[in-house]
């Protein structure tokens, strides 16, 4: 009884020293990869490609996961992970990101309303997704040098 | 804006990991601060001057 009141007392000081964001990104992390798990082995027949869907789920539930245990154990550590700078840095990387997708989707409908050009969605929104993720990494270093 | 933060950490003999680490911040934002790079908010500047017991005007100051 002693050995469990302190492994729960304990786990009450680890989880009020780390930061509720972690422990929902942590959460949220692990729920995306059982999903992504559940996709791949279940195959449902509402889902045109299980295999590239649940991979996506796997690998953005892992990321997330990592991401949240890192930061949990900087912090542990006394490690200041973010602070004025940093989220300064992320203002103008994501405002950069956002201005060249609007853009980019402008352009892209207006090219799709005056030619009536038929494409497929699905290789669109992937292309989107990896260059909204491009951009950000890109502004993200570039301003990091900068600032 | 210039400032003159990399002397007073120099008279209080510290490094930038302790004044980082005194003001919760990362070690790269006081060295980007000491380069000139980047520009503390009010109340990172109020906690660096409380810190070195002096004014705003004695670590920061703004030049045309």
């Amino acid at each position: 009884m002693k050995s469990y009141i302190y492994i729960m007392s304990s786990m009450v000081y680890m989880v009020a020293e780390v930061q509720t964001k972690d422990i929902g990104m942590l959460v949220v992390g692990s729920l995306i990869t059982l999903i992504g798990i559940g996709i791949h082995i279940l195959e449902p027949e509402l889902i045109i490609n299980p295999s590239g869907t649940g991979g996506a789920f796997v690998g953005a539930g892992i990321a997330l996961i990592i991401i949240s245990i890192r930061s949990i154990r900087l912090q542990k550590k006394g490690t200041v992970v973010e602070d004025e700078r940093i989220f300064h840095i992320a203002e103008k990387a994501s405002h950069m990101t956002l201005t060249i997708l609007i853009i980019l989707e402008g352009v892209l409908m207006a090219f799709l309303g005056v030619t009536a050009f038929d494409i497929q969605a699905y290789p669109i929104v992937s292309l989107l997704f990896a260059i909204t993720m491009l951009s950000y990494v890109g502004f993200y270093s570039w301003y990091k040098r900068q600032m | 804006m210039k400032n003159t933060l990399k002397v007073w950490r120099a008279k209080k003999d510290i490094t930038q990991e302790h004044l980082a680490n005194e003001m919760e911040v990362t070690r790269q934002t006081i060295n980007a601060i000491e380069r000139g790079k980047y520009d503390p908010s009010i109340k990172l500047a109020f906690k660096m001057a409380r810190f070195f017991e002096c004014s705003i005007e004695d670590i920061f100051f703004y030049e045309e």
